[in-house]
């Protein structure tokens, strides 16, 4: 039998009032909208009675500012006038770091901020795109008087002149005589018997430790470049790269070296080596230097007169400053060149070496990080270079090599600053610690 | 809502609007000296559309509460809801540099994209449950009333055996009938399957699921109860037919709109926490 089922059979069951109740799905709706929203303002405020702003941060800080991860106001401050709006001013930078300005002649300054942007995550802030430094450089001028260089430099890999140093045709002024072809000859003499020096026997980054090949044993002087540490090669320094080599001998009755130092210092070294010796010695005391400069030797059949102590020193002290100044393919001036005169006691100036520490002088360069390549594969000419005014500095070409659209970074910064690191103040800020971790100035 | 052809206007302004957007990027994010940021103009200026709609996407709610207010049809407003909503979404993609920020920035990316995902699987049951619902339970009747008529059903059930066995009469004015031969086994055999399963517990309205499995049982008390029951029978299999599907037009209204627990609350939160946001970050 079929069970009737008609519209009003249908009809009456429906409660005709049934909207009147409060729907129960509806409710738990309401209910669990409201819990949202106050989970979400409980949590806002439980935070900010904590006094933790953290979770306002944007992104997280770059690694040398994580210590103000919790404390907004040590970079963000009120200016002038605002009562709500906080700005990140320079005056919040510079109140910790040191700006020193690019260029007295640039046109204009940008803030800390425009360059520096934080809350990204970066581990170098100084870690800039190309665009902020060829927004002048692309067309550059300059606010009084004339551009001293390049008007336009606007991409490593293409607009970008040849190194100063290069394009110039500068050459080395260093005051020191190398030449490079001979000392890389095969045979050479060394120390101990012939060698085959390579670059690396005088030329090494600072961080190297190993014993220089070359050098006074135990006793390394050669102090880094003070840049970064293993970015430069170390100072060339006599007792370490040349001394093994290249002894100042300065008389044949005796195996010693004068010291590599200022000729007041080896006059005292050779009048107190003269005296001992003539105390030691006194049957010596007799015979004239031999002419020409050779290392001299007492005679046993010398039948001249004995000097008194004195006039002998002085005229062994003579002799030996004629052989280490005065002989052109000996003594210093095989090495040094000597500038004209000399003082009142007729010591003779020793021009300074003046080898370049750094060769950019706008520009940084890191050995380390170039350390797989052979030194010639840069450095071309070094093994053929007989003249130390040569300079050796590879070329912009040679750099592009690797350095170019899709292969080793080329962007501006990864060798040049824009902050002038001359001027920088010394290390003595002005905040406690108390300060710092407080933030705040 | 069934997405037909009259969402096409708002589907093609939403995707150019989008397309739009995401172009403009390109060189924004490509040029801008800095890259991307949403504190710069054009990372504001895409933070700031992007809650406006994210706001006229939550006022859907007030507009349903309010039915009489004129400011345009809940279909138009839903249209809206759906389509702008999910620019909205792109937008703030785009605001944020599709990266998640520090903590309060990243529980809002979260919460939309939660928001997001389960509003899109809304969208897509309400493509498809309504015809489901339609060709399992063309019984239905209004949600709300389900549980009243279900009660229904179970007195006029049990009335049904009352007749049967001679305990009530069919309508009132009548004396009852003599009970039906094989009375005894059906009301045992009621007892035992029937009537359990029109309880109010969820747990026993849940078994009747399949209409096979009702279908089965029935055919079953037809060869063990005498013909003279069979009409009644049939009456009861009716009966729980209807109930049957009742539970199943319950069960796919919760589905239809369980998603909204997950939807609304989240945006409410979401809100709160957009609205600390947009402080603090012009504050800073």
């Amino acid at each position: 039998m079929a069970r009737p089922r008609t519209t009003k059979d249908l009809a009456k069951r429906i409660e005709l009032d049934y909207y009147r109740r409060p729907d129960r799905w509806r409710r738990w709706r309401r209910n669990a909208a409201l819990g949202a929203a106050s989970l979400a303002a409980l949590w806002l405020v439980i935070a900010g009675l904590r006094g933790d702003q953290r979770m306002y941060n944007s992104g997280p800080l770059s690694v040398r500012h994580a210590v103000f991860g919790a404390q907004c106001e040590a970079c963000h401050v009120k200016p002038e006038g605002s009562r709500f709006f906080l700005r990140t001013t320079d005056k919040a930078c510079l109140a910790c770091h040191d700006g020193p300005t690019h260029h007295d002649s640039q046109v204009f300054t940008p803030e800390c901020v425009s360059c520096h942007v934080e809350h990204k995550g970066h581990v170098v802030l100084a870690d800039l795109s190309d665009q902020h430094c060829t927004r002048c450089h692309d067309d550059l001028t300059v606010k009084q008087g004339s551009l001293q260089i390049e008007a336009r430099v606007s991409n490593f890999g293409v607009v970008h002149p040849e190194f100063a140093i290069l394009r110039s045709g500068a050459r080395d002024s260093a005051q020191v005589k190398l030449n490079h072809e001979v000392h890389l000859k095969a045979g050479l003499r060394g120390p101990n018997g012939p060698v085959q020096m390579v670059c690396g026997g005088c030329h090494r980054a600072g961080s190297a430790r190993a014993a220089w090949p070359y050098g006074q044993p135990g006793a390394s002087t050669s102090a880094p470049v003070p840049y970064v540490r293993g970015a430069y090669m170390n100072r060339i320094v006599y007792a370490d790269q040349c001394v093994g080599c290249h002894p100042l001998g300065f008389d044949a009755r005796t195996t010693q070296a004068v010291p590599h130092d200022k000729p007041e210092v080896v006059r005292a070294f050779l009048r107190l080596f003269y005296l001992d010796y003539a105390a030691a010695h006194p049957d010596d005391l007799h015979g004239e230097p031999e002419d020409g400069g050779g290392l001299r030797r007492g005679r046993d059949d010398d039948e001249t007169p004995a000097a008194p102590p004195e006039q002998w020193i002085a005229a062994q002290i003579e002799a030996a400053e004629t052989l280490l100044y005065r002989t052109k393919s000996k003594g210093c001036q095989y090495c040094h060149v000597m500038e004209d005169g000399s003082d009142a006691g007729g010591l003779p100036h020793v021009a300074a070496t003046g080898i370049p520490a750094r060769w950019f002088a706008h520009a940084t360069f890191d050995h380390r990080t170039h350390r797989e390549l052979r030194c010639v594969a840069c450095h071309e000419k070094a093994a053929a270079s007989r003249d130390t005014a040569d300079v050796l500095l590879p070329g912009i070409n040679s750099c592009r090599k690797c350095h170019e659209a899709g292969g080793a970074r080329m962007s501006c910064v990864e060798c040049h600053r824009y902050h002038d690191k001359t001027r920088e103040r010394d290390p003595n800020g002005p905040l406690t610690i108390e300060q710092l971790v407080r933030a705040r100035p | 809502m069934l997405i037909d052809a009259s969402h096409k206007k708002w589907l093609g302004a939403s995707v150019g609007l989008a397309v739009v957007a995401g172009i403009a990027y390109v060189p924004y994010a490509r040029w801008s000296l800095n890259g991307p940021s949403g504190g710069s103009w054009s990372g504001l200026a895409y933070g700031v559309a992007g809650t406006g709609l994210l706001v006229y996407a939550a006022l859907l709610g007030a507009r349903k509460k309010v039915p009489t207010w004129r400011v345009g049809r809940a279909q138009t407003w839903l249209k809206g809801h759906i389509w702008l909503g999910l620019l909205s979404a792109v937008l703030i993609l785009l605001h944020g540099r599709f990266a998640l920020g520090g903590a309060l920035t990243t529980v809002m990316m979260l919460l939309l994209g939660t928001i997001v995902a389960s509003g899109i699987f809304g969208v897509v049951l309400q493509q498809i449950l309504p015809r489901t619902m339609t060709s399992q339970a063309p019984l239905e009747t209004i949600f709300e009333q389900i549980d009243h008529v279900s009660t229904q059903l179970r007195a006029e059930a049990d009335h049904l055996m009352a007749i049967a066995c001679g305990e009530e009469a069919r309508e009132r004015k009548h004396a009852p009938e003599p009970a039906i031969e094989g009375s005894d086994r059906l009301k045992e055999l009621y007892h035992r399957d029937v009537r359990p399963l029109l309880g109010k517990e969820p747990a026993q309205r849940r078994a009747w699921v399949s209409a096979k499995q009702r279908a089965a049982l029935f055919t079953q008390w037809r060869t063990l109860l005498p013909a003279a029951a069979h009409d009644i029978v049939g009456e009861l299999e009716a009966l729980c037919e209807e109930h049957r599907q009742l539970e199943v037009q319950r069960r796919l209204h919760h589905w239809l709109h369980g998603w909204l627990f997950v939807h609304v609350p989240l945006s409410m939160a979401l809100l709160v926490l957009t609205l600390a946001h947009a402080v603090i970050a012009l504050r800073y």
